[in-house]
């Protein structure tokens, strides 16, 4: 999480450190009418690489792999960086900030709000639907609802099928099995860590 | 070498109307409230910032468009180097205005592209896709808008009789230019 500026030839660019698949990544941020021929540039010093250039569904399940949220698909307006266990993206040294306050009001710091959390599905090729209910209970009335799927994919580096969601209290669950249930069954899910990839940053480091 | 690609490759052209993309124009957008800002942009630039809403100012090199209380566009009034993104202006007014804390540069080259349309037939363009009322604004040298043109934002600037500057973002330019010189085609 770092940046340079930098000179391609003569026009100044900023490159960035940065990632959002989990690997080692670089953005080059330049004016618009010289990124056609950085792309270029980049494709052809690539080619002995084999560099292969990837869409954003690919980007999708890479981020969701290595547990990294979309601001507004994994969470809400509600959420807070204690939530989505990425509590240490919050300063504890400065004095105030803007939304300190709301951070560690009563509410905000309860054990079972919703909490960001990894779904496994008992059978790997069975891929949840973003948005499904999750519950603990399905025959206790009315049926609790615990939270819901964010983001679902299978993975071709797991070899399985992955899901983000958020769970009451669920950073306390790991292990625990839940239920998702759809129109027409029951799935059976268990709670594990967001990150389902490169946990020790090996990738990302590399 | 990096190669320049421009937004808008080709000209058009009709009777009484030709449209094309001049660049690469340098455009920065200069922001401040104080009055030492004004004055050392003034100094700086060796030219004034419009005080009066919706006009511009011009010197040998540069022209300045208010766009707002503390909002000004200056652009060069010259294509610029287009192997080079290093503008002298842009690095003046860095160590005259933004170190100093007096204001805001802020290069917008690229974010913007200039069309320049020449002939009789401009305001009748502008308004088949504009809701503006370009009566006074036609004959008045110097007068400056925002206003949209077919749902795109835009800014014009009446640049002489029969020469007119327009600015779109990159994004739309393409779009407009395609609409226009539809439009145009049906005059």
């Amino acid at each position: 999480m770092s940046f340079k500026n930098a000179k391609i030839g003569k026009i100044n660019c900023r490159v960035m450190r940065i990632s959002f698949t989990g690997e080692h990544s670089y953005e080059i941020n330049i004016q618009a009418n010289y990124g056609k021929s950085v792309w270029e540039k980049c494709m052809e010093a690539g080619k002995d690489f084999n560099i292969t250039p990837y869409g954003t569904e690919t980007m999708h399940l890479l981020r969701a792999e290595k547990g990294f949220i979309i601001v507004g698909q994994d969470t809400d307006a509600t959420m807070t960086p204690i939530d989505l266990q990425m509590d240490w993206i919050v300063s504890k040294k400065k004095y105030d900030f803007i939304g300190k306050r709301s951070l560690y009001r009563s509410d905000t710091i309860r054990e079972d709000r919703k909490q960001l959390v990894g779904l496994l599905t008992d059978n790997p090729n069975e891929v949840l639907e973003e948005g499904a209910q999750i519950v603990s209970d399905i025959n206790k009335s009315p049926v609790e609802m615990l939270g819901h799927v964010t983001s679902s994919y299978y993975s071709p580096n797991l070899k399985k099928s992955i899901a983000l969601g958020v769970v009451k209290g669920g950073k306390n669950m790991m292990g625990q099995k839940l239920i998702i249930p759809m129109e027409k069954k029951n799935i059976n899910v268990t709670v594990s860590d967001p990150v389902f990839l490169d946990k020790e940053n090996k990738r990302l480091n590399a | 070498m990096l190669n320049y690609n421009q937004a808008l490759p080709e000209q058009k052209s009709f009777q009484d109307l030709q449209m094309k993309e001049i660049k690469p124009i340098m455009k920065l957008i200069v922001r401040g409230k104080k009055r030492e800002f004004i004055s050392a942009v003034g100094k700086s630039l060796n030219i004034f910032l419009p005080t009066e809403a919706n006009t511009a100012t011009q010197s040998d090199k540069l022209t300045a468009l208010w766009l707002s209380p503390d909002e000004w566009m200056i652009f060069s009034n010259e294509p610029v180097d287009e192997n080079t993104n290093n503008y002298e202006i842009e690095i003046l007014l860095n160590k005259n205005i933004s170190k100093l804390n007096l204001g805001a540069i802020t290069d917008v080259t690229d974010q913007f592209v200039m069309i320049n349309l020449k002939g009789n037939k401009i305001y009748e363009l502008f308004q088949s896709g504009s809701p503006f009322n370009f009566n006074d604004f036609q004959n008045k040298k110097g007068a400056v808008t925002q206003t949209i043109l077919t749902k795109i934002d835009v800014i014009i600037h009446n640049q002489d009789k029969s020469a007119v500057n327009m600015f779109v973002r990159r994004s739309f330019s393409q779009h407009l230019f395609s609409w226009m010189n539809d439009a145009a085609s049906r005059l």
